[in-house]
């Protein structure tokens, strides 16, 4: 097993887009992204990665242990909840559908479970298989299935509601 | 027959992981059920929402923090001035370790390098004992004890944690970091009879805020020193390092 990082910086590079949504849908809010962007990037460095694994799954995964972390120690520390006013959310130019619309997604998006997120991100962004999505997020397929299943009924009735 | 619901039906047609007849029977009810199709449109449009809020964030630039921390990563070169190598092979290091990077170590890591620390850097006068950390010092403690990626508060008020735990085919050897106020260590260390003899430790600037300690990557030279002795071995798993502990670091078999 190879830790020296050197010659996967560049592919580490590569796949920065990734991890960064990857951490938006875990968090909700593009700061507490950036900086478990920062966390996840610095434990790759610093564990390294096995030469056979592939770099995106592997970074994945510790990129969701780095949020864990976190999670724990805010509940330790008791720190106040990011409150989703808006401020720290994405904004899209997307002309298909009616700005309202796009609201809605957001901000249904960013106050859905993490667990209903990430899922939703993993499959219907990146394009993995269920089987995938459940062996990085090291749950059950069933569980993906009915996550993902809940997160789109969440964003169909967002986008039901009267403009 | 299936019990999912017509959600859940929907959502998994549009990722193409219902069965065939499963498949076959939802095309049927979506041409019959005028109600049902509008859902599954609402929910294409929600995942194509989605997916531009995520395309936005992809316009985004990178964070400057994350993008130094991979164009930082030090080349060996560099590291020459920041690295003392315990080989127990070789005389004691006195002489030729810069006294402030000994200081430093010393204070930051809260050990002795089997000796005394003076003015001149580190003596280690007894050549069998260089590079052997005293059992009852933090870090040996924590060697001995800790599984990885527990951080542990040191007595000097600075905070360590073992990294990785490998068999370099005689020996169990661990990777280790110390943070102090001002500077980061990082080490490591391999275990014989007599208890834990440092091999290599590498000197780090000082870490910054954010909600974890953001630091420079391992340097170099010791990521060279762990992956030599590493070889292709695994690292031991949370479970066997769990043993080794309890088991006092009985040898590796191999």
């Amino acid at each position: 097993m190879g830790l020296t990082l050197k010659d996967r910086r560049k592919e580490l590079t590569d796949i920065l887009p990734n991890l960064r949504r990857f951490a938006l849908s875990l968090t909700g809010n593009l700061a507490d992204a950036d900086d478990l962007l920062q966390a996840t990037v610095e434990s790759v460095l610093e564990r390294g990665a096995p030469d056979d694994a592939e770099l995106l799954p592997w970074c994945l995964t510790i990129c969701r242990n780095r949020w864990i972390d976190e999670l724990r120690s805010r509940k330790v520390r008791q720190d106040v909840q990011v409150d989703d006013s808006g401020d720290g959310q994405l904004r899209s130019e997307d002309a298909a559908l009616s700005s309202v619309e796009l609201e809605e997604v957001r901000s249904t998006l960013a106050s859905m479970p993490e667990e209903q997120r990430s899922v939703l991100l993993l499959v219907a962004v990146e394009g993995y298989a269920y089987r995938e999505a459940a062996e990085l997020l090291d749950v059950p397929i069933g569980t993906v299935m009915s996550r993902l299943s809940r997160a789109r009924a969440a964003l169909a009735d967002a986008m039901d509601e009267p403009e | 027959m299936n019990t999912m619901s017509n959600d859940e039906l929907l959502s998994a047609y549009i990722d193409d992981e219902l069965s065939t007849a499963d498949r076959d029977a939802l095309l049927q009810r979506l041409a019959d059920e005028p109600e049902l199709a509008l859902r599954l449109e609402k929910m294409r449009s929600a995942d194509e929402a989605t997916r531009n809020l995520y395309a936005a964030l992809d316009d985004r630039p990178m964070p400057d923090s994350v993008l130094a921390l991979l164009a930082d990563a030090p080349d060996e070169a560099d590291d020459g001035d920041n690295v003392i190598s315990l080989d127990d092979r070789r005389p004691a290091v006195a002489g030729w370790v810069p006294a402030a990077l000994a200081a430093g170590v010393a204070l930051v890591a809260g050990f002795f390098i089997g000796g005394q620390t003076g003015p001149g850097g580190v003596d280690a006068t007894d050549q069998r004992l260089a590079g052997m950390i005293a059992p009852d010092e933090d870090l040996a403690l924590l060697l001995e004890r800790e599984i990885s990626d527990r951080p542990v508060d040191m007595s000097n008020g600075s905070r360590a944690r073992v990294l990785l735990t490998f068999s370099d085919g005689t020996r169990y050897c661990r990777q280790f970091r110390v943070d102090g106020a001002e500077a980061s260590v990082h080490g490591l260390a391999c275990r014989d009879e007599a208890g834990w003899n440092l091999d290599t430790i590498a000197y780090g600037e000082a870490q910054s805020g954010g909600y974890q300690q953001a630091s420079l990557a391992i340097p170099a030279a010791l990521r060279t020193a762990v992956s030599d002795r590493i070889g292709s071995r695994e690292p031991v798993s949370p479970e066997e390092e769990t043993s080794l502990i309890s088991d006092s670091w009985k040898k590796p078999s191999e």
